[in-house]
């Protein structure tokens, strides 16, 4: 049976996108849609200004989020360039199995949370191969000049629906930026017919 | 070397270091319950635009949350906000009215406006707003006209109306000219600014920043933490 499709927009620079990570993916546990990734580059990669008050009112904003989410957050290396381009990658490689949440949610909390460098293969690697990614495809993943064009295009698809942040949801013509957005789209899904029966989950 | 060190600055150590200095907010919050114990208030300030649909969430939300509380709330209506040289300042514009109404429906309200309102048609709100400034009932008439303005109509902007509530909750005439007023409403933009932000509804309370429309649970439970 074909599920109402869910886009998931995420920027692995974007803290905002580590703090939707574990909501989003269990999105389709308990709503009957499919979970699509989208992952783009971050908006200092594609021309959007970041001026300093902002930088610093996301990262406290950030800061004050996870501490309600119960998330760890605030040893950080910002993965600005080749970083990102390794995770993406990564990424699309793993899409469509059941190693994306794993890969996403890790490598997202390793740069938030854990300060760690993935320009660095021994910071990766150990990464991947929890999430059940073979490191060598991996790396072949990395090179892989189709999953960048893939990255290319989620970038283009997010500004073609009018909107420049992330985490941004789209669902049937509605689009909803933002973490704490989401019990908007819960609110959503559920007026749709979407919520799975208690105790019946995907 | 040197470009390492740089490198590691830059990526780890000072977004690192701000998160964990904006943590520290034991010494500032002891200070503000001192000042209360010491008969002050605590003060929030509040920098919103009148042709930001999310002010019409922040600000009536901000007055619920302060009611019967001893808290000095300031407010600096804005004409200039946001990114200078945004290139998606148009579709933020656009899509804060779809969100602001989504906001709106979490206290069960809705947004009559449907679309985004030009700062300029809106600039004699904040040149009465400004005007009205140190009257106890300023926040009450900034809060009436915005629900005016986008809860309650569409299309042009309903300054009759909003004249009439300037009658009926300041008791007076408004201005008959806002030019007088902009200095004034410039040097709000630039008090802003010099605060450490750039948009509106931004709310400066325990020296902490909120964007006011979305953060009104943290803002209840951090006073909610001053007053304990």
């Amino acid at each position: 049976m074909n599920l109402p499709q869910l886009e998931y927009f995420f920027s692995f620079r974007s803290p905002y996108s580590y703090l939707s990570a574990p909501r989003a993916f269990a999105l389709p546990r308990n709503y009957a849609v499919e979970l699509v990734w989208r992952g783009v580059r971050p908006m200092a990669m594609r021309g959007q200004p970041l001026p300093r008050p902002k930088q610093l009112y996301i990262l406290r904003d950030a800061a004050r989020e996870a501490q309600r989410l119960g998330l760890p957050f605030g040893r950080i290396h910002d993965p600005l360039g080749e970083a990102v381009w390794r995770c993406l990658c990564i990424a699309e490689h793993a899409r469509g199995q059941e190693s994306l949440p794993a890969f996403v949610v890790s490598a997202a909390q390793a740069i938030w949370a854990g300060a760690a460098d993935l320009r660095r293969d021994q910071a990766l690697r150990p990464l991947c191969e929890r999430a059940g990614l073979e490191w060598q495809a991996c790396l072949d993943a990395i090179a892989d000049a189709g999953h960048r064009q893939q990255v290319e295009d989620n970038t283009a698809r997010l500004a073609d629906m009018g909107h420049w942040g992330v985490p941004m949801f789209a669902f049937a013509g509605e689009t909803f930026w933002g973490q704490d957005r989401i019990a908007d789209l819960e609110r959503a899904l559920r007026k749709a017919g979407l919520a799975r029966p208690s105790g019946v989950r995907a | 070397m040197l470009a390492a060190l740089r490198d590691r600055l830059q990526r780890s150590l000072l977004p690192s270091a701000v998160v964990a200095a904006s943590r520290l907010r034991a010494p500032r919050h002891a200070a503000i319950r001192l000042r209360r114990a010491l008969g002050g208030r605590i003060g929030i300030e509040l920098y919103f635009a009148f042709d930001d649909p999310y002010a019409a969430i922040a600000l009536p939300g901000l007055l619920r949350l302060i009611q019967n509380r001893p808290v000095q709330l300031l407010l600096y209506p804005l004409l200039q906000r946001g990114i200078e040289q945004d290139p998606a300042a148009e579709a933020r514009r656009r899509y804060a009215v779809e969100d602001a109404d989504r906001l709106a429906q979490r206290a069960s309200l809705h947004l009559a406006r449907r679309a985004p309102l030009a700062a300029e048609d809106c600039a004699f709100l904040a040149a009465w707003t400004e005007a009205a400034r140190g009257h106890a009932a300023m926040p009450a008439f900034a809060a009436a006209a915005l629900s005016a303005l986008w809860l309650d109509s569409t299309g042009p902007v309903p300054r009759e109306a909003c004249r009439q509530l300037h009658r009926s909750i300041l008791g007076g005439e408004p201005p008959a000219d806002a030019a007088p007023w902009l200095e004034r409403l410039a040097q709000n933009t630039r008090r802003l600014h010099a605060r450490g932000h750039w948009e509106s509804p931004a709310a400066r309370i325990a020296g902490e920043w909120f964007f006011a429309h979305e953060r009104l649970p943290q803002i209840a439970a951090l006073l909610e933490r001053l007053y304990s």
